[in-house]
């Protein structure tokens, strides 16, 4: 009887999948699970990785669901600078898995975390996305008025999404001693207070990420039966570890931590898929050319090539760009309006 | 009692200036008006600077120079409602805040969108500010109309030309917030500077603080009463002995 490996397809051998091809050419992927539709309803989530899978699926022709938009009487290149669109609700990088837990908990009531603003000089930051509202909030008023319309947008999201694209990225966060709620950035960065007497270092575990993931599937399949769900892991490194250790050593253990809990998470639960962007960014084959002179930063030929397999494998598509939104004839039309009224106003007298 | 004065004023704004022209015409008052829109021009690198014999002519007086640039950003942005209805929190008004199933926008946003609406004019109040440190006196716009039947009225014709039915107005608080949003611009832009930012008159307001009937001339513009009120305070600062 031949041994396994006689036989193994050339995806499985090294020399044939990696080694050979040229760079743009390997491809890890294989075989995906199922198939996304131009009808489907994605909702996207994570750590800043995530943002190009949204900006790609925008751009597109895919059905990428923002549930918090923005109003349209704000052009577009505004509300992107205030953060609207950049996932299907506004709530900026979630990091890590305690963090998409929070999130769903506190969007369907479960969790109202104690420590709810954090001052910014004579602004206010909401301590789950305190960059948000670049600036921060003018009052505390317009802060809470802005986050329970934010939690309502995911609620939205996630009863109305087929397909939640959440991207894993760290597993070192901060955590309030209170109740537990993780902050995705350390208190007294960006607003608030650091203090070790309310404030805790937290390095998520393996199985900690799985069963963070599985309670935050469970809440989306309870109100969601038939959301399927693609996990990836981001590869780009950690600005700064925690630790008292190389930011070399805290990377690669939070990013091999990250990649068996996303595994665990895919092979044991129901329609969830792991899609490879961690290995296509990060294996030896680029030589490194998909990270930037910061060595951190992912430069668009990486993400091309994350987002060309994306489409090829879960969409049956190449990747395309769609055509530009038409322009906004009723804001012309408003401007021609007052605009005209302004000079007659000057003719009048 | 003010002293009456008998040198002559200089006036920069764009369509707000055309009220204060016709209550001076009929007072016989000396008023140089610039409008804002010859005041300035755009370098080869986009870069905008007052034109040389602008700055050559306020340059000739020491007294004070009036500002009514800008000032109607907030109806170019917010007079008619655009998809659903939104609302958001005046930090300075507050208790204004009323549209609970309105999407609520944060007031930066708004002031943003407000502030790219009002195109390069805060620019070119910027520009003048520099030209004259101290001696520059920015008269707010006037305050809206709360009236939407009027509005709607006076301006259903005009969208219906350009191809949209069924206009329908913002509520007069939105609006009211637009306005103080407008202004919060050259108000800041004032004490940037230390330049003088002078409200609209309160004895042309409704209790509510819109622009009381008896001042109304189109949707977006007071009348020349309300300029006449606008006058007799350039006169004031005018005559007075310092800026």
């Amino acid at each position: 009887m031949p041994h396994p490996y006689r036989n193994a397809p050339a995806y499985a051998r090294w020399s044939k999948a990696v080694g050979a091809p040229k760079a743009a050419d390997v491809d890890p992927v294989v075989s995906f699970p199922f198939q996304i539709g131009k009808t489907d309803k994605i909702v996207t989530a994570g750590s800043c990785f995530a943002q190009h899978i949204a900006r790609y699926l925008s751009q597109s022709g895919f059905n990428h669901f923002i549930a918090e938009p923005g109003h349209r009487a704000i052009p577009q290149s505004l509300r992107e600078q205030h953060n609207y669109g950049l996932y299907s609700a506004r709530y900026g990088n979630v990091y890590t898995s305690r963090q998409l837990l929070q999130l769903l908990r506190r969007a369907f009531g479960d969790f109202d975390p104690k420590e709810k603003v954090w001052a910014l000089g004579d602004r206010f930051v909401d301590p789950f996305r305190p960059t948000i509202q670049p600036g921060g909030f003018r009052s505390v008023q317009e802060l809470r008025t802005d986050r329970k319309q934010h939690l309502k947008a995911v609620r939205r999201a996630v009863t109305n999404m087929d397909i939640f694209v959440f991207t894993l990225g760290l597993t070192e966060t901060w955590a309030s001693r209170k109740d537990g709620a993780v902050y995705p950035l350390c208190p007294g960065v960006e607003g608030g207070e650091f203090d070790t007497s309310r404030h805790v270092f937290v390095n998520l575990s393996v199985n900690e990420v799985v069963d963070d993931m599985r309670d935050a599937i469970s809440i989306i399949r309870a109100h969601n039966p038939n959301c399927r769900v693609i996990l990836t892991v981001s590869p780009v490194p950690l600005a700064a570890t925690a630790l008292d250790r190389h930011v070399l050593v805290s990377t690669t253990l939070s990013k091999a931590t990250l990649r068996v809990a996303a595994d665990i998470v895919a092979s044991t639960v129901d329609d969830v898929a792991y899609f490879p962007s961690y290995e296509i960014i990060t294996g030896s084959f680029s030589r490194g050319a998909y990270f930037a002179r910061d060595l951190r930063s992912v430069t668009d030929a990486g993400v091309d090539h994350v987002m060309g397999l994306f489409f090829k494998h879960a969409t049956g598509t190449t990747l395309t760009t769609a055509p530009s939104p038409p322009a906004q004839t009723h804001d012309d039309a408003i401007e021609a309006v007052t605009e005209a009224l302004c000079e007659e106003a000057l003719l009048d007298t | 009692m003010t002293q009456p004065h008998t040198k002559m004023l200089y006036c920069v704004g764009n369509s707000h200036i055309a009220a204060v022209r016709a209550a001076a015409e009929q007072s016989g008052a000396a008023v140089t008006f610039v409008h804002a829109t010859e005041a300035y021009i755009l370098n080869d690198e986009g870069a905008l600077a007052l034109k040389p014999d602008v700055v050559a002519m306020l340059q000739e007086t020491t007294g004070p120079i009036f500002s009514m640039v800008g000032g109607n950003a907030h109806n170019n942005f917010g007079i008619i409602q655009q998809g659903p209805a939104m609302d958001f929190i005046h930090p300075r008004h507050p208790h204004l805040s009323n549209n609970s199933t309105a999407m609520r926008l944060p007031y930066q946003l708004v002031r943003d969108a407000v502030e790219q609406r009002a195109s390069v004019w805060p620019a070119v109040f910027t520009a003048l500010c520099q030209l004259a440190p101290g001696r520059i006196i920015h008269f707010e716009s006037p305050p809206p109309i709360a009236n939407e039947q009027f509005l709607v009225k006076r301006l259903r014709g005009r969208f219906r030309a350009r191809g949209l039915d069924n206009i329908k107005i913002n509520p007069p608080t939105l609006r009211y917030k637009l306005w103080q949003t407008n202004s919060d611009i050259y108000r800041d832009l004032c004490a940037r500077h230390g330049q003088v930012f002078v409200p609209s008159p309160e004895v042309a307001q409704t209790s509510m603080g819109f622009l009381a009937y008896s001042y109304w001339n189109d949707p977006t513009h007071a009348n020349q009463a309300y300029g006449a009120l606008v006058l007799q305070r350039m006169e004031e600062f005018a005559s007075a002995p310092s800026v």
